[in-house]
Order: structure tokens, then C-alpha cells, then sequence
């Protein structure tokens, strides 16, 4: 069995899971998110004032607080409105995520390692004009 | 708990609690999941739950399952199997469980003998009915958020009327899986709302323990009403009678 983390999360809002619950497989996980979704949903439905459901998404983590995938309700409540949410793709969204990140941080890096190397050549050329001169 | 006390949580009293008590002589321990009556089944004992949780349970062929009653330390089981000769349900222990047990004919020959104890196991069943029809308007009408604070006030109840819950804090030992067989909501829904429960004040939850914090407000998002519950005070005759008219299960004349 493996420990899965379920962070209910609006654009305004994470509400995080501090307790987990365990399931055999990723599958599992993955199903119970959706079952839960359409809980949740005919709940905020049914209660006055309770909200959009569309606007919520399920972001599973494993132990180690790494995203495993995504279930936005939006896709569970409109099956046909577009290609359903599969495990790997929720891996590939996160692989894409700290790639981008990665490519930031390189380029910032590259950044100020030039501008370490135009200084440290500027402190250089005035030394050497000062021990000329 | 006692076996005493668990007789006399009946309703039994003087004799008719002691020679009810001398039947149940053998006791049996049950690993947490363990079976004691499967669905359907013949046993040749009435139970009582002396320590520990239980659970009546269906299970559907693709391994659904939806919990029908929840057992406390002092429950009387089989009480269906008693006066039908079988188990409508599967009674499985939710944790390391002790009961009690007597051979059914022998509570059968002295429930002839003692009308007192007939009465009193005839009381029991129907109220575990009535807890039944309370779970049945939960599942049907009462949201996810309801239905768990609804369960967590009629624990606590339950427990104090046992003696085993000190002010707000007894034994909860129930997982999330439990929860949700007993909700009838998936695991992720039940985890979402013990942390909402959490959040909002209204309970502690951890290490096999639950505290109610706000046990008003609690009772308020729960709907809850410990009348049908019907422990308190244990029933003199009268009541039975008031009782059993009420639920048609006396002739008015």
C-alpha cells in the first residue's frame, strides 16, 4: 500500500491534506479522487450558495509531497468535453513544471555569472593599470 | 465493559439480569476483521459485545461494501438470527473484539420462561431498527459534512451511556475506510471532512481517540437528537409499554 496526499484546491484556495490515505496503486488513488469529485460536487450543488464544482481540481501527491496527478472536477463532471486525465499525464504536467523551472534558474545563473566575469575583468584591468602607472 | 452492566443496559434487573448473565459463560476473541456471523448464516450463539468495535455488514458481489450498524462495548448481537434463525447481515469485528456468548436455545427457553427478558431483547431489536431508519435518513438526506458530525455525536452518546467516554473524549478506533463504508462516501470525501471538522473547532481526532471540542454546535451540523438512541433512563415497564404502543408493536387493547 502507498501513502497518497489529496490537496483540494480552488484558484483562491489549498486546502491541504496533512493526513493521506493509503491505496494499492496510482489507479486507486485516481479513482476515489473521482468518486470523491462527484461527492463533493453534488454536495456544493445541492447546499445554497455552495459554488461553481468546475473551479476545484484534486492534486494528488505521493509520501514525498511530488505531484502524481491531477483531477480537475470540470473534467469529471463534462467527460466529453475533452480527453480525461490520465496518471501520466499529471507526471508529465509535473516534469514540465520544474523543467521550466530548471531553464529559468540556469538562465538567471548564466546572468550573473557574466556579470561576476565583467567585473572581476574590470577589477583586474584597473590593477594592472594601477601597478603600471 | 462488564457483562453485568451490559445486561443491565438492557433494561434487565435482580434475577432476570443474573440468570440472562449465567448463559453467557463462554467468551470469544475476535481479531480486528474477523468474522463472527457471516451473511445468511445459522450460528447457534447470541452474542454480546463486551469489549471492542463491530460492525453488521453487506457486502455487494463487486466488493462494495456498506456498513449497517456499528457495535459498542455492551451491543447485543445476532438478536436478527435470535427470532429468524439467520444472520440477515455479516458481523464482523472492527477491532480486537471480545464477546460473549450463550447458546441460542438456551436464551430462547428462558426468554419462555422469563416473559421480563423476552421484553427486554424485544426492546433491544427495536431500537436497533430505529437506529437503522436514523442511518438510512443520514444516507438518503444528510450531507457528507452532516452525516459524519451525526456519527461522531451518536459515538460519543453511546460511549458516555456505557460508561467508557470521559466527558468529551472516548476510543474511536474507526479508519477512514470504516468511515466511509459507514457514510457511504468514498475515503478522500471522509478525509476531506474530518480535516473540515478539524478546522472549524468542533473535534480532535488522532490515535484511536475522539474529542468533541464544541459539542453544541457539533450536535447543530449533525442534526443530531439522542431520542432515538432511547438509552437513558434505563425503561420501567411503563415505558416499555409506551414504547412498543408508539412503534405499533403492542396491541393498544
Amino acid at each position: 500500500m502507498r501513502l497518497f496526499y489529496f490537496d483540494m484546491v480552488s484558484p483562491t484556495r489549498r486546502d491541504r491534506d496533512e493526513v493521506g490515505i493509503l491505496y494499492p496503486s496510482v489507479d486507486d488513488a485516481y479513482l476515489e479522487a473521482h468518486r470523491a469529485a462527484v461527492e463533493i460536487s453534488r454536495d456544493l450543488l445541492l447546499r445554497s450558495g455552495g459554488g461553481d464544482p468546475n473551479i476545484y481540481r484534486f492534486e494528488i501527491f505521493d509520501r514525498d509531497r511530488n505531484l502524481v496527478l491531477e483531477v480537475p472536477f470540470r473534467e469529471v463532471l463534462n467527460p466529453g468535453a475533452g480527453a480525461r486525465v490520465r496518471p501520466m499525464e499529471g507526471v508529465m504536467e509535473s516534469l514540465h513544471r520544474n523543467l521550466a523551472r530548471s531553464r529559468a534558474l540556469k538562465a538567471e545563473l548564466a546572468v550573473q555569472l557574466a556579470e561576476a566575469r565583467r567585473c572581476a575583468g574590470s577589477m583586474s584591468n584597473r590593477l594592472a593599470k594601477a601597478a603600471a602607472g | 465493559m462488564s457483562l453485568d452492566r451490559a445486561v443491565r443496559s438492557l433494561g434487565l434487573q435482580d434475577t432476570d439480569a443474573a440468570v440472562f448473565a449465567s448463559l453467557f459463560a463462554s467468551q470469544r476473541t475476535l481479531a480486528k476483521s474477523e468474522l463472527l456471523t457471516d451473511e445468511g448464516a445459522r450460528s447457534p450463539f447470541v452474542s454480546i459485545l463486551v469489549d471492542g468495535f463491530a460492525q453488521a455488514v453487506r457486502v455487494l458481489a463487486d466488493g462494495r461494501q456498506q456498513c449497517l450498524a456499528l457495535f459498542l462495548p455492551g451491543d447485543c448481537l445476532d438478536l436478527t438470527a435470535l427470532v429468524l434463525g439467520r444472520s440477515s447481515a455479516a458481523t464482523r469485528a472492527l477491532t480486537l473484539a471480545t464477546v460473549a456468548q450463550a447458546r441460542m436455545t438456551d436464551v430462547q427457553a428462558l426468554i419462555t420462561e422469563r416473559p421480563q427478558i423476552g421484553r427486554a431483547l424485544w426492546r433491544a431489536t427495536a431500537l436497533r431498527g430505529i437506529a437503522t431508519e436514523e442511518w438510512l435518513v443520514g444516507l438518503g438526506r444528510r450531507s457528507a459534512f452532516e452525516r459524519l458530525a451525526h456519527l461522531m455525536c451518536e459515538v460519543m452518546h453511546r460511549m458516555r451511556a456505557a460508561g467508557l467516554a470521559s466527558h468529551a473524549v472516548c476510543d474511536f478506533p474507526l479508519t477512514q475506510t470504516d468511515l466511509a463504508d459507514m457514510l457511504g462516501l468514498s475515503c478522500v470525501h471522509v478525509n476531506r471532512m474530518v480535516q473540515q471538522l478539524r478546522a472549524e473547532g468542533l473535534i480532535q481526532l488522532g490515535r484511536g481517540r475522539l474529542t468533541i471540542c464544541d459539542e453544541p454546535r457539533l450536535t447543530e451540523a449533525g442534526g443530531f437528537q439522542a431520542d432515538y438512541l432511547g438509552r437513558s433512563p434505563p425503561p420501567a415497564r411503563k415505558t416499555d409499554e409506551t414504547f412498543l404502543l408508539r412503534y405499533g408493536l403492542a396491541d393498544p387493547a
